[in-house]
């Protein structure tokens, strides 16, 4: 990894000099490249440019297959046409487009965004026929299939050429650009990638993943009616048919194939999308630069078959359709009629070979080449303290609470309360209902029976949120990382208040400040349960819960643990313990109560409970004639 | 019969399983006991091929069976009885029992008569099954359900069987009758691989047993030598 | 009765038996929905590649019914295909790349029925008797009966093999529990292709049977891909329960609106439907409730 060339520049100032020289390259290629038809090229990859990014914020950032973006780029196309009709200014007119995407956008977004994966896909899909219905058959405002014309308003008193709208062009891409990597690198930003990776940590830290769904949506829509409008105004002629199925795939190959999460990416992607359509007239041009993708798709079969093992699927597919593309442009009569085929070919291919996408495989050969030098981190400051001046409620309070799955009873009846500054054990042998407990909790199921109050509050049953609103903050026995993020990220999307120092207070409170620039997805097992915990902490609990910190810990780690959890207890912070290992829970445990079959069998110190003859019995199993008759008891794996 | 040569296995991040090597003779009944946590489901999944080893071997029979996908070790007759049950909760307790023994049925043909005497001896041995044999798995109780795993395991004609916590989430009373149906396997002739984490239950069954911390064999020998070890009762009290 | 009720009960009966049809094509994502949670969001394509098979099938030459047999193999091999090529490696990889996948390999089929058959629609010949049927002075042509035959015919098959036979009982132990089903020795994956396949012939068959009715061209598949899945999503992807009532009310009203509105609105009330029916019940209005485990 040493090998490489040191840069003596931070890697964002870095690139952001790259992309002013790219911007600057681009203002002065129509003098070198010259033409109506170049420009007009040009013109369309930089509105491509703007509409690409905003597609990126959902199916990238959020990480859902949106169908939507090529309607309400029309949508938006519609709007500024009919608004220069009505004779609104430029501006307005500009205004009016974006409006014109957004407002459906939203209504598409309220029911939309709580759906994921093909559900999302649907309801986009959905909407983007349902939208070319409207612009088809509202002939009275449209004039349906037959078109919109509309004449360019001059910008103010300036009566643009067509060099003069590929400049301004130019310019909201640079803006749009700017203002997507300002908003979307930002804690905002940061917040979506998380939701992205775990929504259920996301609500249960409170980080609202609804509400971050929308924006992002909101903004990819607004930039979609911003594109639609320069189309407008670019063109001066709309059909509804432009903006349907076809023009949507396209929209996705350059997303995916520029690369996700990335404005290079969807930069590249829109140059890409631009430039195909026209490459398929010149089949010379068409047919090298298939080759150079059919070579480039063999290397990873090559690469494969050298290192003797047969090709898998994934090295051998992208080669596969290359070949088949290959194959049409030497064979096919007319290249162009095969366009959409040529298409699906080029997008599987970049779909299974190239998962990052070009800006993806590009940034990582850069990395292994060149080494930046990395932003300062900040001074930790603050550490663990109890958040706010201690209320008289009692931190944790449930009656009753019961839950079943099928004909198992999980959780029975249980009682429970934390008082301040208590650590309460909670053990049980496998599947006697603890973490069932603690979802009930934390409002990831809704319970049968009883009631759950956290420092006073009665939270909605089966809301994450509303719990977290109480005070409620867990970790989870099962990791739930936000495998995008930094360690440092991973704070800062969780706390409540303060920044990038608390934040490194925090990482310094469980021993992870060394581990600050990591990502997640490269971190240690045992670092990311440590991670979860400072997550925890940082939304400032009233009740901290942690499901079998422990657990696959190795015994150093185990070590550094119950000195974690013996100082956020000197906090005063009071703490819910579901642990396997004992000496842990003798060590750290004020009161200890133990779960069998979803009940609470026992409940007093821990040595008091190493002494209760139902303990034992519950945990090594009973002796083979002292079990008393009692009823039935069984519950669940959870 | 099963050995086992230093296999590392976990999901992700560090192994759950680190470095075991155990062996099971025909016949013999094998206790793998530990705390919860402490590696024993992963060792069982890494053998059936329901997880793919990170390092070591598994032989079976003599053959290396390391890394085959589960449907084909349990066509060898390896049967794992999975750890929570898992039984087919939409299908019908009889229907769980034909899946049982899938790969010896006709596709199409007609399958019940094939399998009718296998079904009968289950039923003798779980009279509760044969009662509710038209029920939907998942609305039986959980010992309901872990007979139904056991018989679905048996109903492969299995040469050895793994059974993973079969007394998770049961009451005493019902671990105990469980673990009578075990103990009769075992007199039966079957090889059976028990991983459990009731200490004392597990070793009054198995000849011999291999107590698991943290992903490590700590302790080996005949049950119930180890019964008696004070060292046993303290991987679990500490 | 009144002429203009007549008329009225007239569109929404062949809009019904219509519907039948999209039952049949959402049974198709029911039933690899249920084996391997994914669907084909390009499975109108699929229709329109049965139908157009029959339709050169029938150009050679072939009766109807063998027709209809070779569209069904077809349907089983580009489903079988499309698992392998689309769907697998994005399932393995647990992400939702397999959306993108299906779309891309529908669009690539749409490129291929353009070059060989053409753009132009056409019709698919039967041998069915020309005249209607009149039923209380509805009528109710012969290719509309079949529609409903078949889609019925074809449902009870596969739901009574899945009931009924050890591979049926098997792909539905792959649904539940996948793992659990590799204990017993069923090779999953296997019993994905298999419903995949089994999805393919499905919608083959719908070609078949749609196409003598609407005839064939390459502008029917995304519109039935969108009507097939708010029928099952309407219905639940998960449930067999109210498919074939949910088809026979998107059929019904989409005729009712075309008649009502204009004929280009009549795909509008089924996309509301399905967007309304989405956001208030994911899970589908028959469907059972999900459970999150952490």
């Amino acid at each position: 990894m040493s090998a490489g060339v040191t840069i003596a520049l931070r890697e964002n100032t870095a690139e952001r000099l790259v992309r002013l020289a790219l911007f600057l390259g681009l203002a002065i290629l129509p003098a070198l490249w010259q033409g109506q038809y170049a420009l007009g090229l040009l013109t369309l990859m930089a509105v491509y440019g703007v509409l690409l990014i905003g597609l990126d914020a959902t199916v990238g950032y959020l990480g859902q297959v949106n169908l939507a973006q090529a309607a309400l780029f029309g949508l938006g196309a519609y709007g500024t046409a009919l608004a220069v009709q009505a004779g609104a200014s430029f501006p307005i007119a500009m205004l009016a487009g974006i409006v014109a995407a957004l407002l459906p956008g939203a209504a598409l977004a309220l029911p939309a965004l709580r759906l994921e994966g093909p559900q999302f896909a649907l309801s986009t899909l959905s909407f983007a026929t349902l939208s070319v219905i409207f612009l088809n058959e509202s002939e009275s405002i449209t004039h349906g299939a037959l078109g919109i014309s509309i004449i360019r308003p001059s910008l103010f008193t300036v009566t643009l050429d067509a060099r003069g709208f590929y400049w301004l062009c130019l310019v909201v891409l640079f803006l749009a650009w700017w203002a997507s990597e300002i908003l979307l690198k930002s804690r905002f930003g940061l917040s979506i990638e998380a939701l992205r990776d775990s929504p259920t940590a996301t609500d249960a830290l409170g980080i609202g993943t609804l509400r971050h769904k929308a924006l992002a949506f909101a903004w990819g829509s607004a930039l979609a009616g911003l594109a639609g409008a320069l189309h407008a105004l670019n063109f001066g002629y709309l059909q509804p048919a432009a903006f349907g199925y076809d023009l949507m795939v396209m929209l996705l190959l350059g997303v995916v194939f520029g690369g996700r999460r990335s404005q290079w990416g969807a930069f590249a992607g829109a140059a890409v999308v631009a430039m195909l359509p026209n490459l398929l007239s010149n089949r010379t041009l068409f047919l090298s630069l298939v080759t150079c993708g059919f070579i480039l798709t063999l290397l990873p079969a090559i690469r494969a078959l050298i290192s003797r093992r047969l090709p898998s699927f994934r090295d051998a597919a992208p080669a596969g359709a290359m070949s088949l593309a290959l194959a049409l442009a030497l064979l096919a009569h007319n290249v162009e009629d095969w366009r959409k085929g040529i298409f699906a070919l080029f997008l599987f291919a970049a779909v299974v070979g190239l998962p990052d996408g070009l800006a993806g495989a590009v940034a990582a050969a850069l990395h292994r080449l060149l080494r930046f030098t990395p932003d300062p981190l900040p001074q930790a400051a603050g550490g663990i303290t109890m958040s706010e001046a201690i209320s008289r409620a009692l931190p944790l309070r449930t009656v009753q609470l019961s839950k079943s799955f099928g004909g198992v009873r999980a959780v029975d009846n249980v009682s429970l309360e934390i008082g301040q500054g208590e650590t309460l054990g909670l053990i049980g042998p496998n599947g006697s209902g603890k973490t069932t407990f603690v979802n009930l909790v934390s409002g990831l199921y809704a319970p049968d029976g009883g009631s759950v109050e956290i420092a006073g509050n009665r939270p909605l049953p089966g809301k994450l949120m509303s719990a977290f609103s109480a005070g409620a903050a867990r970790t989870f026995q099962n990791l739930q990382p936000f495998s995008g993020l930094t360690a440092l990220e991973s704070i800062l999307v969780c706390q409540r208040t303060g920044g990038k120092r608390e934040a490194m207070g925090w990482l310094r409170a469980v021993g992870l400040e060394a581990n600050a620039r990591d990502r997640c997805s490269d971190m240690s097992y045992g670092d990311l349960r440590f991670l979860e915990i400072a997550r925890a902490l940082a939304t400032g609990p009233r009740v901290l819960m942690l499901d079998e910190p422990a657990a696959g810990m190795s015994k150093q780690d185990i070590v550094r643990l119950v000195d974690l959890i013996a100082s956020i207890k000197r906090a005063g912070i009071p703490i819910l313990l579901i642990e396997h290992h004992q000496d842990v829970v003798a060590e750290l445990c004020d009161r200890v109560a133990v779960m069998d079959g979803g009940r609470v069998i026992a409940l007093g110190t821990s040595a008091e409970i190493r002494r209760d003859p139902k303990v034992i019995e519950a945990y090594l199993g009973a002796d083979d004639e002292e079990t008393d008759g009692s009823t039935e008891r069984e519950a669940q794996i959870c | 019969m099963l050995k086992v040569e230093n296999l590392r296995a976990g999901y992700s991040g560090d192994d759950a399983v680190r470095g075991i090597s155990m062996e099971v003779t025909e016949g013999s009944c094998v206790a793998l006991v530990g705390a919860n946590g402490a590696g024993k489901s992963t060792l069982a999944k890494a053998l059936c091929g329901l997880l793919t080893p990170r390092a070591g071997r598994v032989f079976f029979d003599g053959k290396e069976i390391t890394g085959l996908p589960a449907s084909e070790v349990a066509r060898r007759g390896l049967s794992l009885c999975p750890e929570g049950r898992r039984v087919f909760g939409p299908l019908t307790v009889e229907e769980n029992l034909l899946l049982g023994a899938y790969p010896r049925l006709p596709s199409f043909g007609p399958f019940r008569r094939a399998a009718s005497g296998d079904l009968q001896q289950i039923y003798r041995m779980f009279p509760r099954l044969d009662e509710r044999r038209a029920q939907q798995a998942g609305s039986l109780s959980g010992g309901e359900q872990q007979m139904l795993a056991i018989g679905r395991a048996l109903m492969a004609r299995p040469r050895f069987m793994v059974l993973d916590e079969p007394s998770m989430g049961l009451a005493p009373l019902v671990v105990k009758e469980v673990f009578e149906a075990i103990r009769a396997l075992h007199s039966s002739g079957m090889t059976i691989l028990l991983s459990e984490q009731f200490a004392k239950i597990a070793l009054a069954v198995s000849d011999r047993a291999y107590i698991i911390e943290r992903g490590s064999v700590v302790l080996e020998g005949a049950s119930a030598g180890l019964a008696e070890n004070p060292a046993v009762m303290a991987a679990y009290l500490g | 009765m009144d002429a203009k009720y007549l008329a009225l009960a007239q569109m929404a009966v062949g809009g019904g038996l219509m519907g039948m049809a999209y039952a049949l094509v959402a049974y198709g994502f029911q039933l690899t929905y249920a084996a391997g949670k994914a669907v084909n969001f390009g499975q109108g394509e699929l229709v329109m590649l049965g139908a157009f098979a029959g339709i050169s099938l029938s150009g050679i030459g072939l009766p109807y019914w063998a027709t209809v047999l070779g569209a069904m193999v077809a349907g089983a091999a580009l489903g079988w295909c499309i698992e392998r090529v689309a769907v697998r490696l994005a399932l393995q990889q647990r992400n939702e790349g397999w959306i993108l996948l299906t779309i891309i390999v529908g669009l690539f089929s749409l490129s291929l029925v353009e070059n060989i058959w053409g753009r132009d629609d056409r019709p698919y010949p039967t041998p069915w008797p020309a005249e209607a049927l009149d039923f209380f002075g509805i009528s109710v042509t012969w290719p509309e009966l079949a529609i409903a035959a078949g889609a019925l015919g074809i449902m009870t098959l596969v739901e009574l093999a899945k009931r009924y036979t050890m591979v049926g009982i098997a792909v539905q132990a792959v649904s539940a529990d996948p793992d659990a089903a590799e204990l017993c020795g069923i090779r999953s994956r296997s019993a994905i292709s298999l419903s995949w396949m089994v999805s393919g012939v499905a919608a083959a068959f719908a070609g078949t049977v749609i196409g003598p009715v609407t005839t064939v061209g390459p502008t029917m598949a995304a519109a039935l891909t969108l009507k097939a899945f708010s029928v099952a999503v309407v219905a639940g992807l998960d449930s067999g329960f109210g498919l074939v009532l949910a088809g026979i009310a998107l059929g019904v009203a989409e005729n009712l609106s075309g008649y009502v509105l204009g004929s280009g609105w009549r795909e509008a009330p089924g996309l509301i439907l399905l967007i309304l029916a989405l956001s208030l019940r994911p899970q589908g209005v028959f469907g059972k409730k999900i459970i999150r485990k952490v």
